[in-house]
């Protein structure tokens, strides 16, 4: 099948739902609404004009949070649909990150529950429970009493293997952390395989966009394992993931202590003319603010990169992945902002 | 009428004391388009002081956009502010507003409370129905079933009401289910294992009696499934109740939210006036463009407002240019009836001010063209009754309607078509009035003065040929009302262009019915290729000089350069744009042949036996239902493209800025 019939009407279908996207701008003016009633009625004429009848129907925040997320997975199943071979892998791969997330959230709750003895009741309704790529038994997890069970029961999914070797540290530990990394390295190798599966011009697009996510993933490790987690240089350096290719994960370049200038570092190898201000000195909170702009940055610079490109390609998928995400995370701040009453400079800043 | 609204500028200075009814009346003209005084007179600007209304215009928009919060949940409509009364508002008015507002909103509050608790509910027990529903799916003898492991089934008595044992194991996930429709006190109760201390120490302080918890497959059972089923339902149906009662506590209070809103809209629009005017020690001072023919009516209105006690000023447009800088807006005066078309052309762009209006022109073109690619009365008075339908839905829910009026348009001319080619749903059922379209495509049956296909190509490019002369003719006119000489003479639109453009066609058109440019004589060749290519060097020479500074020797192989490549564009253009128009033929051939195709089709399937003359019939609908919506969806958006690519960029100077009046029929800001 040639480039142009494989992509033909999936690029047109993503290019229509891609106009449809909500700019940053828009959604800054919506930062100036008094309330969450006036911040719904702006939504009006977009696609979330769903969420006034929804909020009008429960008052519940959550809900609505839910089903923006709900909405944003529904995409994959139509790019399953749409798409054969290598790039339907490709699409798993991306997918797979949105279940992986929801494993993490899972593992959490079950660690929260059965190891800190937290009641997570109030958590348990908004987890996304549909199949993505691979059936999770989220209840059965979320009501295990030990990791064997929890082990046995993703057993008929990768990640039973993938978490044998960690779950049983994570008690011992009492910190899920060493689980989560092995979720989300797992997902990186599936993404880069499945990038490896495509055709040439395709691969490279794909390699691109796997090796920013990884740089992404990186600079949110430093950011956070400096501060809640104490790890020194080598600690942090062991837990960055290969395969990016802004930031080096070699000794020989992050010498000790690179991570205690984090704004120095994003300067370094993040910052283009143009791009994020960086502080010169930033709080634990500046610095995983700072890695999500820098994130939110690069990953939109890598969907305009992808648009301005051959249309016959994976990168409108890419894009669009990228600029759904976006658009989702930054609804569901403005939603939660506005629920909780944040001031509107604040908004703005969180935006 | 021709040309874009003739402006004036007014500036005024009236006394403190007559400051509000300036305003009121200034609200109720809703006529002028306010300029900073300071982009009037910077040095006046700054003798003078800012005025700031006696409430801020912000603090009225915030709670205005409160309001239509609460009615757009209400699902009340916006009042028409035709007959509101002007009346400004003062803190105190709008301290009273607020809460008002803020009483609805309490109210609201209350219920909104309700909800969350509701929805609480609704969540536990759809997250145990999800389980108690896998666990069922999963059930297998003699295989452990992950899914029933962590449920708990309880079967027991309790003498109090239901919602009290609701209450005492609420934050607990559970349900709480009659064992049958007539049991009064008996209920089943389902929980996660996880919770079976909490919901044991919480039923030990109440009147509960029960046997042992029953846990794994036993647990459950599609008695159960279904009763949890129920139970939902009737949660649910509490939820949508509290969501009347929302709707209801709005509702109550419709004619008061309309009546907030009104007042609100109204403050808005009259502080935004006065947050235009500026203040000298006892005067106040402002100036607004508006158009010539309303001068005297606002002025009188100003005056009579002050009592006389006022000075006014009149500038014209072209001495605000001149002197002031100023930019005129653009007020395009077109009836009402053709307003939708003025929409086609303001979203290409906005004539630049003293630039011709083409609305007048494009409702004829668009019809034409629509009509000749998609002649047909049935299929146009569908479209026409779809535009109506769309009209009237869109104006009661107060939303734009011009692509519905546009449609109406098209519809009555498609119908108008339909009856000079003698087409009715694909049917000639009547003679044609001019030519019989499908004569002229299928070739039988032809009359009136086109018969063939290549007569229809030749109408459509001979009106190419009409749309672009239009168009280089309105181009004339715009550069003469905006004094460009140059561009007149030598732009590939002006003159030169056009010289060159007539030539072309003349060389066509001999070429095409004599097979050589022989009648075409030599002087006329040199005049119509020679005269345009020196026009264009004198205009990129006279553009090099003024880049420059002066002129350059060695800037002469750039313009010949310039030079070839210019006529390469004017005469690949001019090509282009021509044969652009091809495709009105295109359109209509396709149309014709697509009903063609279909009938064919129900021809070939007979009539013999009535399956058979049934299924003729619907291929017949269905290809009437497929050409209207794909043909009219063609014809539609290749009407615009040959507007906006072939003759508005001959002429359409842009750049205008729109004239926006405040006033109380201003477009409600979002």
């Amino acid at each position: 099948m040639g480039r142009v019939s494989e992509y033909a009407y999936i690029s047109a279908n993503l290019r229509a739902k891609i106009s449809r996207i909500l700019e940053p701008e828009f959604l800054l003016k919506c930062a100036e609404a008094q309330d969450l009633e006036t911040l719904l009625v702006a939504f009006k004429d977009t696609d979330f004009s769903f969420l006034q009848e929804l909020y009008h129907r429960t008052a519940d925040i959550k809900t609505c949070e839910k089903e923006v997320l709900d909405n944003e997975i529904a995409y994959n199943s139509y790019l399953f649909k749409h798409t054969k071979g290598a790039v339907r892998r490709f699409c798993e791969a991306l997918a797979v990150r949105y279940e992986a997330d929801i494993l993490k959230d899972v593992l959490r709750l079950w660690f929260d529950r059965t190891v800190r003895h937290r009641n997570i009741d109030e958590y348990t309704p908004y987890l996304h429970r549909e199949q993505i790529v691979h059936l999770l038994p989220i209840d059965p997890i979320l009501n295990a009493e030990k990791p064997e069970t929890v082990l046995s029961l993703l057993s008929a999914t990768p990640y039973g293997k993938v978490l044998e070797p960690v779950l049983a540290t994570v008690v011992e530990q009492e910190t899920v952390y060493a689980a989560e990394t092995a979720v989300d390295e797992w997902v990186f190798r599936q993404l880069r395989e499945a990038a490896e599966g495509l055709a040439k011009p395709d691969r490279e697009i794909a390699m691109n966009y796997v090796s920013l996510l990884v740089d992404i993933e990186n600079l949110n490790r430093i950011a956070r394992l400096k501060h809640y987690f104490r790890f020194d240089s080598r600690q942090i350096r062991e837990r960055l993931l290969p395969g990016g290719r802004r930031l080096p994960v070699r000794e020989s370049v992050l010498a000790d202590g690179f991570e205690n200038n984090f704004a120095a570092l994003v300067e370094k190898y993040f910052s283009e003319p143009g791009e994020t201000k960086v502080p010169s000195d930033a709080s634990p909170f500046d610095r995983l603010l700072l890695a999500e702009a820098v994130s939110a940055e690069m990953r939109e610079k890598q969907a305009q990169k992808a648009l301005c490109g051959n249309p016959f390609s994976i990168g409108m998928i890419i894009a669009f992945f990228i600029r759904k995400r976006l658009e989702v995370q930054r609804i569901i701040t403005l939603l939660n902002a506005k629920y909780y009453r944040l001031g509107k400079d604040r908004i703005k800043e969180l935006l | 009428m021709i040309r874009t609204a003739k402006m004036v500028q007014l500036s005024a200075v009236v006394l403190e004391k007559y400051f509000d009814r300036v305003t009121r009346e200034l609200l109720d003209l809703g006529q002028m388009d306010f300029i900073s005084v300071k982009e009037v007179s910077p040095s006046l600007a700054r003798s003078l002081r800012e005025v700031k209304g006696v409430v801020s215009v912000s603090a009225l928009k915030d709670l205005r956009k409160k309001i239509e919060s609460i009615m757009a949940v209400g699902r009340i409509e916006f009042p028409s502010l035709k007959h509101a009364e002007i009346k400004p508002l003062t803190e105190n008015g709008l301290a009273a507003l607020s809460a008002e507002v803020a009483s609805v909103e309490s109210e609201m509050n209350l219920l909104r409370q309700r909800q969350q608790n509701t929805q609480a509910d609704i969540l536990r027990l759809e997250e145990i129905r999800k389980q108690v529903a896998a666990a069922l799916r999963h059930k297998a003898p003699g295989r452990e079933n992950p899914y029933a492991a962590f449920l708990v089934t309880r079967y027991g008595s309790f003498s109090g009401d239901r919602e009290d044992l609701i209450n005492v194991l609420r934050g607990v996930p559970c349900a709480v289910l009659p064992v049958s429709d007539t049991s009064l006190h008996e209920y089943i109760l389902i929980h996660l294992k996880k919770d079976i201390l909490k919901v044991e120490s919480a039923l030990a302080e109440t009147a509960w009696k029960g046997g042992e918890p029953v846990t794994g497959d036993a647990a459950v059972n599609p008695e159960i499934g279904e009763r949890l089923k129920k139970r939902l339902e009737e949660v649910q149906t509490r939820q949508d109740e509290l969501k009347y009662d929302v709707e209801t506590v709005i509702g109550n209070e419709k004619q008061h939210i309309k009546d907030l809103w009104t007042q609100l809209r109204v403050a808005e629009t009259y502080s935004a006036i006065q947050q235009r005017f500026n203040k000298t020690e006892r005067t106040f001072v402002f100036s607004g463009w508006i158009a010539e023919k309303m001068k005297k009516k606002v002025s009188d209105g100003i005056f009579k407002a002050c009592n006389g006690d006022c000075y006014i000023e009149l500038t014209s447009a072209a001495e605000a240019v001149e002197e002031e800088g100023l930019v005129p807006p653009v007020l395009l005066e077109t009836p009402k009836l053709l307003k939708p078309f003025e929409t086609v052309i303001t979203n290409f762009a906005v004539p630049a001010y003293g630039t011709i209006n083409p609305s007048y022109i494009v409702a004829l073109t668009f019809m034409l063209m629509f009509g000749l690619m998609f002649g047909d009365v049935g299929h146009g008075a569908v479209v026409l009754l779809a535009g109506i339908i769309g009209t009237i839905t869109a104006r009661k829910k107060r939303k734009p309607d011009y692509i519905y009026n546009l449609m109406c348009y098209c519809g009555l001319s498609a119908v108008f078509f339909g009856v000079m080619f003698g087409s009715y749903f694909g049917y000639s059922w009547l003679p044609a009035v001019w030519f019989n379209y499908h004569g002229a495509v299928v070739g039988h049956n032809a009359s009136g003065m086109v018969q063939s296909l290549m007569q229809i190509l030749a109408l459509s490019a001979w009106l190419g040929v009409g749309m672009i002369s239009l168009g280089i003719f309105f181009f004339f006119y715009n550069c003469i009302c905006c004094k460009k000489w140059l561009e007149l003479l030598t732009d590939k639109s002006g003159l030169a262009g056009a010289v060159f453009y007539w030539g072309g066609v003349a060389c066509a058109y001999f070429f095409m019915t004599d097979g050589s440019f022989a009648r075409m004589p030599g002087w006329a060749l040199a005049l119509c290729f020679g005269l345009p290519t020196v026009a264009f060097l004198v205009r990129l020479t006279v553009h090099s000089v003024k880049e420059e500074g002066r002129f350059k020797i060695t800037a002469v192989p750039m313009l010949i350069m310039e030079l070839l490549i210019e006529i390469l564009e004017v005469f690949s253009g001019y090509l282009a744009n021509t044969l652009s128009f091809l495709r009105v033929a295109g359109l209509g051939i396709a149309h014709v042949s697509l009903m063609q195709a279909f009938f064919t089709l129900a021809e070939m399937v007979g009539s013999d036996s009535v399956v058979k003359a049934v299924a003729s019939a619907f291929l017949i609908v269905l290809g009437n239902v497929l050409v209207i919506a794909l043909e009219g969806l063609s014809a539609w958006i290749q009407t615009v493209r040959l507007h906006y690519y072939e003759f508005f960029n001959k002429f359409l100077m842009g750049g205008g800025i729109a004239f926006r009046p405040i006033s109380l029929a201003e477009k409600r800001e979002d």
